[in-house]
C-alpha cells in the first residue's frame, strides 16, 4: 500500500524513469535528436587548444563534494573527457579534488584518461591528481596557491560550490585563465555568471556530461528529461490556473 | 587599396585599476570603523522589533531551544543578533537549551554566550545546568530533529560533558517539543528543516537568525507561517536587535563597515564604467 | 581472472545495487514494514562504509604524502607539515575530548581563526570582481549592474536614508526577479538530479563511473 502523499510523487519519478529510458533506446535505434549547442562545451573546447597553443596547463576543479553528490559526478564526467582531450593534444591536466573519495575516483579517471589517449607511458600517480583537504578555504585556499603557481590557461569548475568560487575565478582571471563553470547552488552560479567566460546552468551540467562523452545513446536520454521539464511546465501551468480558479483538483490529487 | 575614411580622436583614458589597489583602499575602507566607530544609525524593521517583544512577552523560566547545524565562521554574520537575544534572554530569566546539530555549534554556543557575558563566571546571572545546557552534537539530519521533538531524553542521554540529563536540575522540565516556547536558530542554513519539522509538525514557532542573503531567499516561509516564523537581517538585523538592547556590539561595527563598503562599491561601479567609456574612439 | 569469476563480480554488484535501491524506495513510497526494517539495517550499513570509506581515504593520503616526504618530492615539506597536524590534533583530540573546553578554544584559535579570515578575504575579490564585470556594456549587464546596486543601496542604511523607498524596490527585486530564477534552476536542477541518478543506476552513464570499469567505458557491458 502506498504511503499517504506519495502517490503522486511516485508516479512522477517512474514518467520521468520511463522517459529516460524511452528516449536512451530510441537514440539507440539510431534517431538523432536535436540539441542545441550548450555553448560551455565549445568554450571548454577552444580553451584547451589554446592552453596547448600556449604550452600551459588545463586545470580541472568537481567541487568540494563527495561522490555522493550528483554534481560531482557530472563534473567527473566533464573533468574527464577534459583530461583525455588534453593528455591527447600534450597539454598537462591539473586536477583538484576536496572529498578524499573523489580522489580515489579521480586517479583512475585520469589513469584512463591517459590510456585512452595512448599516453599511458606520461601518467604518473600523485602527479595530475591533488588532494586539498576536505575544508571549504582549504579547498580554496590551495586552488588560489596552485593557480598562482601553475598558471593554467583554461580553468573548468564543475561541480558543487559555495562562496569560494568568488576567490578562485578571481585568482584564474589575475593569470589570465579562460574559465568555464558550471553549479546549480544559486550563490556559486551568480559568482560565476559575473566572473566566467562560460557557465552551464542548472541542468545544463548534467546534459553536458551526457554530450561530452560523445555517446549518441546517452545524449539522446536529455531528449527524456526534456520531456520531463515539459510535464512539469505543463502542472504548473495547470496549477496555476486551477489555482486561480478557486479549483483544487490538481493540489488534492497532489496529496494523494 | 586602403582609403581614409574618418579622422579618429581619442578621448582622455583612465587607466585600468590594478586589483592591489583596490584591496589596499578595501583594508583602509575596513579598517576606518574598526578605530573610529560611525555610530551608524539603523532603521528598525517591524519582523527585529516583533522578535524582541515576542522575546519580552515570555515567563520567567520559560526555555527557548537554540541550535542548528551551521559552519562557525559563516554563523558569525548572525551572531550579533544571537547575542543581542542571549543578553534578552538573561535579563528576563529565561532558559535556553543549546542542541547542536553541526559539530561547530558548540564552540559557536560558547563563543556567543562568552560575548553576551551572560554566565556566572562572567558575572551574569545565568548557571550552567540550571539557566542553559548545551547538549551533545546530534547527528542525523532531519529524523534526529523529529526524534528529539518527539521525545528529548530517549534522543539525548547526557550533556556536552557527559552529565547525564537526569543530573541536570534545567533538563528535569524539558520533555518534548511542548516543552519549548520558540526554536531560536542562529546557524542560518537549517530554515527549511525548522520550517517543515519545528512549525509545520510540532508547532513550535522558529526564530531564525539568518545571513542577508538567506533573508531574502527563504522569506517565502514567513507568509507560509506567518506568526510562527521570524527573521533578522544578517548584521543589520544584529545592529537593530542590539540598538534595542541598548548597546553597540558586533552588529553596529559590521554595519558600519557596510556603510562605507557601499559607498566604495558604487564608486567602483562609477570608475569602472567611467573607465570603460573614456577607452572608446569618438569618431567625426 | 576466470570467465566465472569476473561475471560473479559483474553482476553480483548489480545485484546488489538493484536490491539497495528498491528497498529505498520501496521503504519511501509504501507502506511495508520488513522492507523499512531493512532499510533501517541499510542505513545503518551505510553510515559504516561511510566512515570505512572515510578511514581509507585517510590511509590514501598518508601513503601519498609519505611517498612524497620519502622520495622529496615538491613541497613535501608541506605534506610533512600535515602529517604531523594530523597526529596532533588527533592525540589532543582523543586525549582531552573534542567538546572539551581546551580542545574547543584550542580549535577557535586557528582553525575557526583561519577560517574567518579566508572568508574576510572575500570581500577583497568581490569589490575587485565588481570594477572589472559590472560594466553596462549592453542590456543584460545592465539589467544585472542595476539590480545589484540597488540591493546594496537598499541594505545600507545611507541608502535606506536617501531613498525612503529603497526597501520596498528592494524586497521587489528579491521576491519578483530573484525568486523565480533561483526557484526555476532549483526544480530543473532537481529534475536533471534524477535523470542523471536514473541514468547511474541503469548502468546507462558512461561518465564518471566509467574509471571503475576493466578497459575503456563505451558500448554495453
Amino acid at each position: 500500500m502506498i504511503k499517504s502523499g506519495e502517490a503522486f510523487a511516485l508516479m512522477t519519478l517512474v514518467l520521468f524513469a520511463a522517459f529516460v529510458v524511452i528516449t536512451y533506446y530510441i537514440s539507440k535505434r539510431g534517431k538523432e535528436w536535436y540539441m542545441r549547442p550548450i555553448e560551455a562545451l565549445e568554450v571548454i573546447d577552444e580553451s584547451i587548444g589554446r592552453s596547448a597553443e600556449m604550452g600551459r596547463p588545463v586545470m580541472c576543479l568537481p567541487g568540494m563534494s563527495g561522490l555522493g553528490n550528483m554534481l560531482t559526478l557530472a563534473g567527473l564526467s566533464i573533468c574527464g573527457e577534459v583530461n583525455e582531450r588534453a593528455a591527447r593534444i600534450g597539454v598537462t591536466p591539473v586536477n583538484l579534488v576536496s572529498a578524499a573519495d573523489t580522489l580515489m575516483v579521480m586517479e583512475a579517471m585520469v589513469k584512463n584518461a591517459f590510456v585512452s589517449a595512448e599516453k599511458g607511458e606520461l601518467y604518473q600517480p600523485g602527479k595530475y591528481v591533488y588532494w586539498t583537504g576536505s575544508e571549504q578555504f582549504a579547498y580554496a585556499t590551495y586552488v588560489m596557491g596552485t593557480i598562482m603557481k601553475e598558471k593554467p590557461a583554461a580553468i573548468i569548475f564543475v561541480g558543487s560550490f559555495l562562496s569560494d568560487i568568488m576567490m578562485n575565478t578571481e585568482t584564474g582571471k589575475r593569470v589570465g585563465a579562460i574559465e568555464v563553470g558550471g553549479c546549480t547552488d544559486t550563490t556559486a552560479m551568480a559568482t560565476m555568471a559575473m566572473v566566467c567566460d562560460s557557465i552551464l546552468i542548472g541542468e545544463e551540467i548534467y546534459a553536458a556530461a551526457a554530450v561530452i562523452t560523445k555517446d549518441k545513446a546517452l545524449a539522446g536520454s536529455i531528449a527524456g528529461q526534456d520531456w520531463a521539464f515539459i510535464v512539469t511546465l505543463a502542472l504548473m501551468t495547470i496549477g496555476v490556473a486551477l489555482g486561480l480558479a478557486g479549483i483544487k483538483l490538481l493540489s488534492d490529487l497532489m496529496v494523494l | 587599396m586602403v582609403e581614409k575614411t574618418q579622422e579618429t580622436k581619442k578621448s582622455f583614458q583612465l587607466p585600468e585599476l590594478r586589483s592591489e589597489y583596490i584591496w589596499a583602499v578595501t583594508f583602509i575602507v575596513f579598517l576606518i570603523p574598526t578605530m573610529i566607530p560611525l555610530g551608524t544609525q539603523v532603521e528598525m524593521t517591524p519582523m527585529t522589533q516583533e522578535i524582541y517583544n515576542n522575546i519580552q512577552a515570555l515567563k520567567p523560566g520559560s526555555i527557548v531551544l537554540t541550535g542548528g547545524a551551521g559552519v562557525f565562521s559563516f554563523m558569525l554574520e548572525n551572531s550579533p543578533a544571537f547575542i543581542a537575544f542571549l543578553k534578552q534572554a538573561a535579563r528576563q530569566h529565561l532558559r535556553v537549551v543549546q542542541l547542536p546539530l553541526g559539530i561547530e555549534n558548540v564552540p559557536f554556543f560558547k563563543y556567543c554566550l562568552e560575548a553576551a557575558g551572560v554566565d556566572e563566571s562572567a558575572g551574569g546571572p545565568w548557571k550552567y545546568g540550571r539557566d542553559y545546557v548545551v547538549l551533545p552534537y546530534l547527528p542525523g539530519g532531519d529524523p534526529s530533529r523529529v526524534s528529539f521533538l518527539t521525545d528529548v531524553k530517549r534522543t539525548v542521554n547526557t550533556d556536552v560533558y557527559g552529565t547525564p540529563l537526569s543530573q541536570i536540575q534545567l533538563m528535569n522540565d524539558v520533555k518534548d517539543a511542548k516543552s519549548f516556547a520558540y526554536w531560536a536558530d542562529a546557524s542560518g542554513t537549517d530554515i527549511p528543516s525548522l520550517a517543515r519539522i519545528s512549525v509545520g509538525m510540532f508547532n513550535l514557532p522558529v526564530i531564525g537568525f539568518v545571513h542577508a542573503y538567506y533573508y531574502g531567499v527563504w522569506s517565502p516561509y514567513l507568509t507560509m507561517y506567518p506568526g510562527k516564523m521570524w527573521f533578522t537581517n544578517g548584521i543589520i538585523g544584529g545592529a537593530q536587535y542590539e540598538s534595542l538592547m541598548n548597546y553597540s556590539g558586533l552588529g553596529h561595527s559590521g554595519i558600519d563597515a557596510y556603510q562605507l563598503t557601499s559607498i566604495y562599491y558604487f564608486v567602483l561601479f562609477a570608475l569602472g564604467n567611467i573607465t570603460m567609456y573614456a577607452r572608446k574612439e569618438w569618431k567625426e | 581472472m576466470s570467465a566465472t569469476l569476473e561475471y560473479i563480480r559483474t553482476n553480483l554488484t548489480r545485484a546488489l545495487i538493484a536490491v539497495c535501491v528498491l528497498t529505498v524506495l520501496i521503504s519511501y513510497f509504501f507502506i511495508a514494514p520488513p522492507v523499512t526494517a531493512a532499510f533501517t539495517e541499510l542505513s545503518k550499513w551505510n553510515t559504516n562504509i561511510g566512515t570505512f570509506a572515510l578511514f581509507t581515504g585517510l590511509i590514501v593520503i598518508v601513503i601519498r604524502f609519505a611517498r612524497t616526504i620519502i622520495n622529496r618530492q615538491e613541497d613535501w615539506v608541506f605534506c610533512l607539515y600535515t602529517l604531523i597536524l594530523i597526529g596532533t590534533w588527533t592525540t589532543f583530540g582523543i586525549y582531552y575530548g573534542v567538546f572539551s573546553d581546551t580542545y574547543i578554544k584550542a580549535y577557535y584559535s586557528t582553525k575557526i581563526a583561519l577560517h574567518a579570515a579566508s572568508i574576510g578575504l572575500l570581500i577583497f575579490f568581490n569589490l575587485s570582481a565588481i570594477y572589472r564585470v559590472f560594466r553596462i556594456k549592453n542590456y543584460r549587464t545592465a539589467i544585472f549592474s542595476i539590480a545589484a546596486s540597488i540591493l546594496v543601496a537598499a541594505n545600507s542604511p545611507w541608502g535606506q536614508n536617501l531613498f525612503p523607498g529603497i526597501n520596498t524596490l528592494g524586497a521587489w527585486v528579491m521576491d519578483n526577479l530573484q525568486m523565480p530564477g533561483s526557484r526555476t534552476i532549483v526544480v530543473v536542477a532537481a529534475i536533471g538530479g534524477i535523470a542523471l541518478s536514473i541514468r547511474i543506476l541503469l548502468g546507462l552513464e558512461k561518465g564518471a563511473l566509467r574509471a571503475v570499469r576493466s578497459g575503456r567505458g563505451g558500448g554495453e557491458d
